[in-house]
């Protein structure tokens, strides 16, 4: 919100305000400044505002946030009573939502005055001067005060007016030149024509006012806020009316508003009001609130005496009655966000200022819980793919149809109503989509070799709506090495994957390939842990007797698989033999056409020391073995 | 363990002695081939002359012979093989050229986003908080009604909040404040003596971090996914005072001993009193410079006392528990401790910024 300076030191009465102590109590009392300027020899700040808090949509309100905070009072509204007599023209309110309704009418005289306060005020606030004293000075009381007001060209209005809900299929023209269609659940004004004024938003086209209007009729009425918001969120239609009105306004400055309106205008245009009277009942005091001074102590931290409690609750402009240990507090008319004993504990804590709470740590009495192990597996499983090279990803959690080819999964239920665009449309199904794009991006910016992970929900449809699986995939590919000497240039191949799955101890992996030389595969993490896990691995013992390794070198025909000859060994081969490695394939030179050398390396260990003899039998029994496959030693 | 070196054969020790210097200036394979032989080979080596007396040995000191003898088999296995690789693999005649580029230990890392989630969650370890996650496909009433939020609410417009075509009363979280809702409602649940999961822990204090959605278009500022971290304490007799407590010496913890915290007030609609949390702006100490606006301090969290309706909502006697709610935006507070200008970045997964965000400059 626009805030001028001048106009701010002006509601408050009795003390002078400096701009230091504005910029100092504005942000404290919960308004923080977002920006600050010098315009037209004034200063101007804007300043953000809660949604809780109609009552500070106008300079008054802030101000009387900053008096009560220093502890002075308001100046006077101007003083501008006018006798009110009964109806001069048929106002009807046929709708609850609007409670209230002040009228008054002003014959407008011949002068076009309008007084540079108020011109260069609407420039400072960001609405200009229309050149039309109602128009001006409704705008200027609407910013100064928070009471948005609306004038009808008096001769314009056919028969009587009638505040009622739109009938369906009625339209209504706003001053904005817009035609729209309302609904049964729109509030207007109407006369016997039709609709004139969505009520707490805007005002008519067929009954503005213009240069050439004699006789206005001023509203200044109470709608319902529920009934405004709604209605102005139904045509995106957000007026500074419809703001105020959709948040609640302070019922009783209705009348005085609607009086200063008219002798206003009635004076910059020479001309005078003939008639005041209002329709409907204005609303009663907001229920009282009970505070326990306990319940002020404890969310304080510290003793606050009931006398300072009322003192600044009074302040507010609250009625208060101190009832042995509890207060019993009216809200003020303008504050319909105080309904509970927490509300007002807020208040005298904010006047009181919130740089005075101690801080104190809380008791450690409350059992400390396990931390999760999907949390635990999610931080662990990315760190240890950090070490080994990989970077981890971040991707939004939906994606568009055409990510979705070639996996295959029901699209219904991961559906949004509402996305950003097509391509954010469906929660996805799959990470590598996502991790692809990533990875074709990196190749492009000159990445040789790409390693990425994410971890993160996949999404399936089901019947009770989208269901969410924690889930690893990982892309691997492009060319490694090959930038020093000691590193062979070489490329990703599937087998390099099936050992990071195997280092992972990642188990039944798919290897996917996703195109551009790239790797990668996805596999959903346990929600449980296999086993509960103590805060150190259970001892398992391990031989500490010297290991012996064999290597044999065989020539086997082209075409042969290594993992029927791995399978086949290991049925000869005892338990003390711990591995069996391919750790080399060698076709060419030395190497008949049609063969491969294949080298072959055995590690035996036992709980005891292995001996020569036996190790050499164990061997002995895999090259007897060898001549079925058609392998022969080197 | 101490190696008993004492019972080797004079010969083998003093072969043993000269080892190294034999095989570092073995000048070719031929040569290392004959030390090999010599040392372990499989018929009449120094090896074998040590199984067999291993063999021979009385009971009381085999264990140590065994011992030695293993110890000395790695120990010339390795060296061996180790001078063999280096005189195979380079046809060079010494040892290598320790000038040429030395080869790259590929190193990947974590995303910083996760990084400082993790930091901050450890922090409040060692407050004694756990972590809880829920799900990012949330209901409507764990989303909003379970926390105050009313029905009219801006919030729950489809301007804002993702929803789901087929299921219009689930959507993506705006927040993760749905998880105390979760969390509550399990808490209030009572055992068959009729004692709450709550009044049995005395209380609770966790964190959850995670992904939330909210209906922003992607720019420099804004994201259609982000993630935050809240935090809640249930007690008795908690106030203002204690959240002050703790985010204070979380902050401390996160950003040194300078951090400071400063309450002002603020309204979320699931806390009563709610505060905005300013942190002593931890780039220039609180001088003032472009990233805090020069007022020295740093809006970085949103916090207040949990509301009697969400306790209430949620099955929990708000005259007996009380307690308090914090909530953070990771990419905000990790945008402004890095001075990363682009909030995009961190979703477009370039390596070089991934790379650039794992070391601390
Ligand atoms: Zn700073």
């Amino acid at each position: 919100m626009r805030l001028p300076l001048s106009a701010l030191q002006k509601e408050i009465s009795g003390r002078s305000l400096s701009l230091d102590q504005v910029r100092q109590y504005l942000p404290m009392l919960g308004f923080p400044i977002e920006n600050l300027e010098s315009l037209s020899g004034d200063t101007l700040l804007e300043i953000e505002i809660t949604a809780n808090r109609s009552d500070v949509l106008s300079i008054r309100g802030i101000a009387r946030d900053i008096a009560a905070k220093i502890g002075t009072s308001l100046s006077h509204i101007p003083d501008s009573s006018i006798v009110e007599d009964s109806s001069a023209f048929p106002i009807y309110l046929e709708s609850p939502l609007c409670s209230f309704y002040a009228a008054a009418l002003v014959d407008l005289g011949e002068s076009t005055y309008i007084p540079h306060d108020t011109t260069k005020f609407l420039d400072l606030i960001g609405s200009s001067s229309k050149a039309l004293a109602s128009v001006d000075a409704s705008n200027e009381f609407l910013y100064r005060y928070g009471q948005p007001t609306h004038a009808f060209d008096l001769d314009t209005l056919q028969g009587s007016v009638t505040v009622r809900l739109a009938k369906s299929g009625e339209s209504f023209m706003g001053l904005d030149g817009i035609l729209r269609m309302l609904t049964a659940h729109d509030l207007v004004i109407a006369d016997q024509v039709g609709p004139i004024a969505l009520a707490g938003v805007i005002g008519g086209d067929r009954t503005k006012v213009t240069a050439q209007t004699r006789r206005i009729l001023i509203e200044s009425a109470i709608f319902d806020a529920v009934s405004v918001r709604t209605t102005a969120h139904r045509f995106n239609l957000h007026t500074e009316a419809s703001n105020r009105f959709g948040r609640g306004v302070d019922s009783s400055l209705v009348i005085p508003i609607r009086n200063l309106l008219a002798q206003t205008i009635a004076q910059w245009t020479k001309g005078r009001v003939t008639a005041a009277w209002n329709v409907g009942l204005l609303p009663s005091a907001a229920p009282m609130v009970h505070m326990p001074l306990s319940l002020l102590q404890r969310i304080a931290g510290r003793s606050i005496s009931g006398s300072d409690a009322m003192a600044h609750l009074e302040r507010l402009g609250a009625t208060v009655v101190m009832d042995g240990t509890s207060l019993n507090v009216t809200p003020p008319s303008w504050r319909h966000d105080l309904t509970l004993a927490e509300d007002l504990a807020e208040e005298i804590l904010r006047l009181d200022g919130y740089d005075r709470i101690d801080s104190t740590l809380p008791s450690m009495d409350a059992s400390p819980l396990p931390m999760p192990f999907e949390y635990t597996q999610r931080i662990q499983l990315s760190e240890h793919l950090a070490h080994l090279g990989f970077f981890q990803t971040l991707t939004f959690g939906f994606h568009g149809p055409s990510d979705e080819i070639g996996l295959e999964s029901e699209q219904s239920g991961r559906r949004l109503s509402n996305p950003l665009g097509e391509e954010y449309s469906l929660m996805r199904s799959s990470l590598l989509p996502a991790l692809k794009k990533a990875a074709l991006q990196n190749l492009r910016n000159g990445q040789a070799e790409i390693r990425l992970f994410e971890i993160a929900p996949v999404y399936q449809s089901q019947p009770e709506g989208p269901h969410s699986v924690l889930t690893l995939a990982l892309v691997w590919g492009g060319r490694a090495g090959g930038e020093d000497v000691l590193t062979p240039a070489q490329t990703i191949s599937p087998l390099h994957l099936m050992g990071l799955a195997h280092t992972l101890q990642l188990h039944d992996i798919k290897i996917v390939e996703i195109g551009s030389g790239l790797l990668g595969f996805e596999i959903p993490l346990p929600s449980k842990p296999p086993l509960t896990s103590p805060l150190i691995p259970h001892f398992v013992s391990f031989s500490r007797h010297p290991m012996v390794q064999r290597d044999l070198s065989c020539i086997v025909p082209k075409g042969q698989i290594y993992g029927y000859l791995e399978s086949a060994l290991k049925k000869v081969l005892p338990p003390a033999c711990k591995s069996l490695r391919c750790v080399e394939v060698y076709a060419g030179k030395g190497v008949a056409e049609g063969y491969e050398s294949w080298l072959l390396r055995f590690q035996f260990q036992a709980n005891r020391t292995l001996t020569t003899e036996e190790v050499d039998g164990w061997m002995k029994s895999v090259v007897d073995l060898l001549p079925s496959m058609k392998i022969t030693l080197r | 363990m101490n190696l008993r070196f004492d019972l080797l054969p004079s010969d083998i020790a003093e072969a043993h002695q000269q080892f190294e210097g034999w095989i570092s200036t073995a000048r070719d394979v031929n040569e290392v081939n004959r030390l090999k032989g010599v040392f372990t080979g499989r018929k009449a080596s120094h090896l074998t002359t040590l199984t067999e007396l291993l063999k021979q040995t009385p009971k009381e000191s085999k264990s140590d012979l065994g011992a030695l003898i293993n110890h000395l088999k790695i120990t010339w296995e390795t060296a061996l093989s180790l001078r063999l690789d280096q005189l195979i693999s380079k046809n060079s005649t010494s040892s290598i050229d320790l000038t040429l580029t030395p080869p790259v230990i590929p190193l990947g890392a974590v995303h910083p986003i996760q990084r400082l989630e993790a930091q901050i969650v450890s922090v409040f370890r060692s407050l004694g908080y756990h972590v809880e996650e829920g799900p990012e496909v949330e209901t409507e009433e764990n989303n909003f009604d379970g926390l105050n939020i009313t029905p009219s609410h801006p919030a729950r417009r489809s301007s804002d909040t993702f929803y789901f075509q087929n299921h219009p009363h689930l959507l993506l979280r705006t927040h993760t404040s749905p998880v105390q809702v979760r969390v509550l409602k399990r808490l209030s649940q009572k055992n068959k003596e009729g004692v709450s999961l709550l009044e049995s822990l005395e209380g609770i204090r966790f964190l959850s971090p995670g992904r939330v959605y909210r209906k922003d278009e992607i720019d420099p500022t804004h994201s259609p996914m982000f993630q935050q971290v809240e935090g809640m304490l249930i007690g008795k007799n908690i106030g203002l005072h204690h959240l002050k407590g703790t985010l204070s010496y979380a902050m401390k913890a996160l950003l040194g001993a300078e951090a400071d915290v400063r309450f002002r007030p603020g309204y979320f609609p699931f806390v009563e009193p709610g505060c905005e949390v300013d942190v002593r702006c931890p780039l220039c100490k609180g001088q003032g410079c472009r990233v805090c606006k020069s007022s020295g301090w740093i809006e970085i969290l949103g916090a207040g006392l949990v509301h009697p309706q969400v306790l209430s909502h949620a099955g929990i006697d708000p005259t007996v528990w009380s307690g308090f709610a914090f909530g953070m935006g990771i990419e905000r507070i990790a945008m402004i401790i890095s001075e990363c200008p682009d909030l995009r970045l961190f979703f477009e997964n370039d390596v070089r910024f991934l790379q650039s965000m794992r070391e601390v400059r």
